[in-house]
């Protein structure tokens, strides 16, 4: 348990220049730049494993708007593990941090970290 | 009377004749050119948009003073607004797919020709439809600097208390504490605004240059032609310092019913979540920065039972409202967030859910005691 903790902590630390630093897009639909990086934060609305697409609710205060994202399986889960996203799941409602890039075929996720899930 | 005495009724001058904020005035203490800004703003604010300059294709005012207008700029309106959502617990989703919350009530006419429509179809995968007033948006810009850890510290989510009320903080999207809005969705103020010029109006601005879906399907082409964002970057900061530097109306001066009614209030416990006065946190603003204000709320989420229960958004289920800031309801003509309550008497009895027992206590009051309470509520 202890080590857990420590774990916790320590990924953390690891996470917190990515939490503190790093520029949230909160208005994603600004025809973004082919390789270029973006960060977004939003809810999840939809979750395909099979396809790895990954809705995303984000937007400006009322002026919600949906980002389509691609996980591609070698993109990693935050949290300072070294999981894949092969095993990983992703609910309606959960509340995410997605870095990505552009390419020809949209927006591909490089990193994915789960912020908070909805209560019951 | 002593030196000491004197030099105490000096001191107290200032605060005695210091100029009652009325609905629609700045916060006292700007600097000339936040005053100009105040000015400028308001004339964007009240600008009646075409779509020669962006008006929709979807909308539900041609401005913001449209809606905003009683008694002043910045104030109430009668319009009322369509909702809706669908809740599947635990989660909400809020239907941007189908055109999102909020179902816009007017089209332009490029977009009723080509579509046949007068407003926003209705989102077919809704499970609740909601009313919508638009509130008066005075104080907003102090509220938008009470600090966070203010706002948590009033939440009670366990009832450890055990007073049956159970406030909670509202999370947004992204997981950041929600302040605005009826369900408390949006976190800050700049947001609300940058978002509300498309949502409301259908103007794009440069932190929301997107347009809204049209129930779901694309915009007809040649139906939106203007580029995006519809308006300048400047003229939204300009919009936004408006509403931001308006302040909270000053409470009128309390007669002898009223002080009792204020008293009331807090005994039989509306003020748990109508907190009387809340203070802001630092701001690059001297003039916002740690003021006391009224503000009549906690901003927090609350169960307010099934009777009010209509749309989730964000983590507010559809029983949860964020507490209403009390402020200039003097001028009100309707009351609760749909406009439903004719007169203060019965928004106060629509009240359910954590609000129970001070509605019940509320009921159980003396006729005079109730009209007392009233009389306070219309100094507010």
């Amino acid at each position: 348990m202890q080590s857990r903790s420590r774990a916790v902590a320590f990924s953390a630390i690891l996470l917190l220049p990515v939490a503190t630093n790093a520029p949230v897009d909160r208005h994603p639909q600004t025809d973004p730049q082919p390789g270029a990086s973006y960060t977004y934060q939003g809810t999840v609305r939809a979750f395909a494993a099979k396809t790895g697409s990954l809705e995303l609710i984000t937007g400006v205060g009322m002026a919600l708007r949906i980002v389509q994202v691609s996980v591609a399986p070698a993109a990693h889960a935050g949290g300072g593990t070294a999981a894949r996203l092969a095993g990983l799941e992703f609910k309606p409602g959960d509340v995410v941090r997605v870095e990505c890039h552009r390419t020809g075929a949209g927006l591909v996720a490089d990193r994915i970290e789960k912020i908070a899930v909805p209560k019951p | 009377m002593t030196r000491q005495r004197v030099a105490a009724l000096f001191l107290l001058l200032p605060a005695g004749c210091a100029k009652p904020v009325k609905p629609g005035d700045p916060v006292p203490g700007l600097t000339r050119d936040q005053r100009d800004r105040f000015a400028r703003g308001k004339v964007v604010f009240d600008s009646t948009f075409t779509p020669a300059t962006g008006l929709g294709p979807l909308f539900n005012s041609t401005g913001c003073g449209e809606c905003h207008e009683d008694p002043a700029a910045g104030g109430r309106g009668d319009e009322i607004e369509v909702h809706a959502t669908a809740f599947h617990a635990p989660a909400c989703d809020p239907l941007v797919q189908e055109g999102g919350p909020v179902v816009q009530q007017h089209t332009t006419p490029a977009l009723k020709q080509a579509l046949g429509i007068d407003s926003e179809p209705f989102p077919p995968s809704a499970t609740a439809r909601a009313h919508r007033t638009s509130p008066v948006v005075f104080g907003r810009g102090l509220l938008d600097l009470v600090p966070d850890s203010a706002i948590l510290s009033y939440a009670d989510p366990d009832d450890r208390n055990h007073d049956g009320i159970r406030g909670r903080p509202a999370r947004s999207l992204d997981g950041r504490i929600g302040r605005f809005g009826r369900k408390a969705l949006v976190p800050t103020l700049r947001e609300f605004n940058a978002g509300a010029f498309p949502t409301e109006t259908g103007v794009t601005d440069p932190e929301q240059p997107t347009e809204e879906n049209i129930g779901g399907k694309p915009i007809p082409p040649g139906v939106d032609p203007l580029a995006e964002p519809e308006i300048t970057q400047e003229a939204l900061a300009l919009a936004d310092d408006f509403v931001r530097f308006l302040g909270a109306p000053t409470p009128a001066k309390l007669g002898k019913d009223g002080r009792r009614g204020r008293d009331l209030f807090s005994q039989i416990g509306c003020a748990s979540c109508h907190i009387p006065t809340l203070r802001t946190g630092a701001s690059p603003i001297a003039a916002l920065a740690y003021r006391e204000f009224p503000a009549y709320t906690d901003l927090l989420l609350h169960d307010m039972g099934a009777e009010l229960a209509d749309i989730c958004l964000g983590s507010a289920t559809p029983r949860d409202f964020r507490t209403e800031p009390l402020l200039d309801l003097r001028d009100a003509k309707t009351f609760l967030h749909d406009g439903q309550a004719a007169t203060l008497e019965q928004a106060v009895e629509r009240h359910g859910g954590e609000a129970a027992g001070v509605r019940d206590r509320f009921k159980a009051l003396p006729v005079a005691d109730r009209n007392a309470i009233v009389a306070f509520l219309k100094s507010l």
